[in-house]
């Protein structure tokens, strides 16, 4: 009984952990890009480049400091593609690239959606 | 290096859950411990082998397990019914002379693998023994009247007739005739698809088990 009790403990701690991570991290994070975006996308739209170069730069800033902790949990690949993308994303608002820039804030959009997507607890992901 | 590291995590982490498991002996595992084992084994490479993937899913996984083994072994414990779906139950498989062919069968085991196993048991002729037992681990117990050592035999019995088929190349090796063979057959109104097992003794006796 001792061992059931002590794996068990182990494993509420485990599914705690994940708890926390995606409803305390992944939630939050991916809502938050995908309003930001879609109104930074709506910045670039109007060619309103000043504002833009600001965003992304805090944007960019919070993806550094929220990629610190998904780096534990979330493949590596994903990662790698969200830090491709947001750089890709900061050279064409510094180049004041409208289209390429719209293209690359839709892609992002996606990209964090795989994410929390791929995270969420739904039956699609069990099967 | 950093296969080096999570190597060394999921080793310690692989030796924790087998040591909360229990699992000392790999020998005297279950079939689904040792599936258990095997899978447990894979969790740990997946990790180990895919940079990309994180160790936290590995964890997740290996508890998941584990925690489920520690349950399904504690419920084995203490219920009967439960150890008998997740364990089975031992089978007769040899009694005083007959064979349980019916669970030989759904076992999926022949009697050159009884014989192997009374062989690495040090026992020759089924004259010397009342039972033979696969147990629910897939060893073989054999119960016999008294113990029998390999030193009292004069020679281990040759196999004529093993499930229904004339070993004939033991026929021409140890120099029995078929008409022999036939004769005794008859003699105790046999077919050769009515023995399980024939064999000549250490005194140049002719033994059938039937089917």
């Amino acid at each position: 009984m001792r061992m059931v009790v002590i794996s068990l403990i182990i494993l509420l701690l485990m599914m705690g952990i994940w708890a926390w991570f995606y409803y305390g991290s992944v939630n939050p994070v991916t809502t938050y890009y995908w309003d930001n975006l879609e109104y930074l996308s709506s910045i670039v739209k109007n060619e309103d480049w000043e504002t833009a170069k600001k965003d992304i730069s805090i944007y960019t800033d919070k993806w550094h400091e929220v990629k610190k902790t998904w780096v534990f949990f979330l493949n590596q690949r994903d990662l790698d593609n969200i830090d491709s993308s947001i750089r890709q994303l900061n050279i064409y608002i510094e180049n004041e690239e409208k289209i390429l820039a719209q293209a690359e804030l839709e892609h992002l959009v996606v990209l964090f959606y795989v994410i929390d997507e791929n995270e969420s607890l739904i039956l699609e992901n069990i099967f | 290096m950093i296969v080096a590291i999570r190597a060394v995590i999921l080793y310690a982490v692989l030796l924790f859950a087998m040591r909360i498991m229990g699992k000392g002996d790999l020998g005297e595992l279950q079939p689904f411990d040792l599936v258990v084992s095997l899978v447990l084994a894979e969790l740990a490479v997946m990790p180990m082998e895919d940079l990309d993937a994180p160790l936290f899913h590995g964890l997740m996984a290996t508890s998941v397990v584990m925690f489920l083994q520690c349950l399904i072994s504690y419920i084995t414990l203490k219920s009967n019914s439960a150890r008998k779906i997740i364990c089975g139950t031992p089978s007769i498989i040899y009694d005083h002379g007959k064979f349980n062919i019916k669970d030989m069968n759904k076992l999926r085991i022949n009697i050159n693998d009884v014989l192997g196993q009374m062989r690495l048991k040090g026992y020759y002729n089924f004259k010397d023994i009342d039972y033979v037992i696969m147990e629910t681990n897939g060893d073989v117990s054999i119960v016999a009247p008294e113990s029998q050592t390999a030193d009292r035999i004069k020679r281990i019995p040759i196999a004529m007739i093993l499930d229904g088929k004339i070993m004939y190349n033991n026929l021409e090796k140890f120099n029995v005739s078929k008409e022999d063979l036939d004769k005794s057959l008859k003699k105790e109104n046999l077919r050769y698809k009515d023995v399980l097992y024939g064999f000549i003794d250490e005194n140049d006796k002719f033994v059938f088990y039937k089917r």
